[in-house]
């Protein structure tokens, strides 16, 4: 009770503490008037700011007339020398926004999961070579073979990066073909228009059509809602707007993609790419959503039971090792930094080259020397070689 | 007779002591207490009005704006009930530890 009292009389002296200020110099004069009538010399008086200020310490508020005092003299400091001031703010925000970056980014990639429907569910599945070598992509036919056979997962999504001519626009523009069932499966949803599904868009007769990312609509389209119908013309052939994906849909590969576009259709686009048909390279990112009921080691046990079954219906096929599955993250980090030995389930999503999915991959017989024992396993004189951005892979 | 500064802690239980004959400005106060102490006890403002802020802080004392002697509005400093109580303890305490002091210094 007393010590609220006391907080009381502290609190009212706070705002009233001019008044008070004012009414203690005037005491404190005239007791220095009264003392000088008495005989008492005035050299004996002292620093009358000094006493005024150690009587005012008793109620405890002096920090904040100091603070207002420092703060007061570092700003007229800093005014009068303005080199220095700039130079001092520069160097402050130049340090806060790299260290807010940085954070943002950490934070991107490693802390947060993807922004898409049910994260948990979804898979990155990966190739891995007998001497432990990942490599991100896969053959399209295989995610096909693996989309037509696997019962652990529901659904199989392909993506692949490229870089497209629009209109006469002097950039290429970053585009990203995809399944058609890509954005239903990841939940996301039109701004306008429609966004791709498999019955119009997987049709062999059907039309070139692309969706445009929120961002890319905004500043190459001034956010024109008039867009969504309209043709435009994309390495010179007319395909047409259907819709706007909404604006926070960021897709699998941390970044934000231009125009969206059917993995079907690319062919068309892209003349002589061999990619939906090449049995051979890494082409395209693969993702599985699980089953209900599904893990990721079951899902990883089934795919490489198909693995074989592709080898025996094949064996000239150079196919997977063994296929790797693993849970994402919107990561882009480097592959030799994964952490095979965990058991089959890495933290990693491969850093996506934008030309990959343009590129036949090479056959080639050299190539670093390929361990005795995995070399038994296969036909003698096969070797495939990933892209070249990629760790060389011997199955 | 030569003055004397104010023993540590003594300086709150006098001016409660002095107050307590009535209300009194803060030269009084000082002036009192010289007076009274055979002007042995010289009261600096440098002690003095910190002391008197500390009386308000804890309530022992409460000031109002009066007129001087010599015509000039001052602040005057009146006893609380709260530093009646104060004074009372403060005596007692004294006095004990006064007690304990004269005891050593008969016995040693």
């Amino acid at each position: 009770m007393l010590a609220i009292r006391e907080f009381l009389r502290r609190a009212i002296y706070l705002v009233t503490r001019n008044s008070h200020s004012r009414a203690l110099e005037a005491e404190m004069a005239f007791h220095r008037e009264m003392a000088a009538r008495a005989g008492r010399p005035a050299s004996s008086f002292g620093n009358t700011a000094l006493l005024r200020e150690q009587s005012r310490e008793a109620w405890g508020w002096t920090w904040i007339d100091r603070l207002f005092q420092d703060l007061r003299y570092a700003a007229r400091t800093l005014f009068r020398s303005p080199g220095f001031t700039i130079s001092a703010i520069l160097i402050l925000a130049i340090g806060i926004g790299v260290n807010v970056t940085a954070f943002s980014l950490f934070n991107m990639a490693v802390l947060q999961s993807l922004p898409v429907r049910d994260p948990g569910t979804l898979l990155r599945l990966q190739r891995r070579s007998m001497d432990g070598q990942i490599a991100g992509g896969m053959p399209y036919p295989t995610a096909i073979y693996f989309r037509d056979h696997a019962h652990t997962l529901s659904g199989i999504l392909t993506t692949a990066d490229g870089k497209l001519e629009l209109e006469d626009d002097l950039e290429p523009r970053d585009v990203s073909f995809i399944s058609s069932n890509f954005f239903d499966d990841l939940g996301a949803s039109a701004a306008y228009g429609r966004l791709f599904s498999p019955p119009l868009d997987d049709a062999p007769n059907a039309h070139l059509v692309v969706v445009l990312g929120y961002h890319f609509w905004q500043t190459r389209f001034s956010a024109d809602p008039n867009i969504v119908g309209r043709t435009i013309l994309l390495n010179k052939q007319a395909v047409t707007v259907v819709g706007i994906t909404s604006e926070l849909f960021p897709g699998l590969k941390g970044g934000f993609t231009d125009i969206w576009i059917p993995i079907r259709q690319q062919p068309q686009l892209v003349q002589g790419s061999e990619m939906l048909t090449d049995k051979d390279g890494g082409a395209v990112g693969v993702w599985g959503r699980l089953a209900p009921g599904a893990t990721a080691k079951s899902a990883e046990a089934e795919l490489l039971g198909l693995t074989g079954q592709r080898r025996l219906l094949d064996p000239r096929l150079c196919l997977e090792g063994r296929v790797h599955s693993h849970r994402p993250r919107r990561a882009h980090s480097d592959p030799a930094a994964a952490d095979a030995s965990s058991g089959g389930y890495l933290w990693r999503v491969d850093a996506a080259d934008p030309r990959r999915g343009l590129r036949k991959s090479r056959r080639t017989a050299a190539g670093p020397r390929s361990d005795p024992r995995t070399r038994a396993q296969h036909p003698p004189g096969y070797r495939c070689e990933s892209p070249a951005h990629l760790p060389s892979i011997i199955y | 007779m030569p003055k004397s500064g104010m023993p540590s802690g003594a300086l709150a239980l006098l001016i409660l002591r002095v107050l307590h004959s009535g209300p009194l400005h803060g030269y009084a106060i000082a002036q009192r207490i010289h007076m009274l102490s055979s002007e042995v006890l010289e009261v600096e403002e440098g002690s003095l009005y910190p002391a008197l802020q500390k009386l308000l802080l804890k309530g022992w004392a409460s000031a109002e704006w009066g007129i001087s002697e010599t015509n000039r509005k001052v602040r005057f400093y009146r006893l609380t009930t709260a530093g009646q109580k104060q004074l009372e303890a403060e005596i007692r305490e004294y006095e004990r530890v006064n007690h304990a002091i004269q005891s050593v210094l008969r016995t040693a």
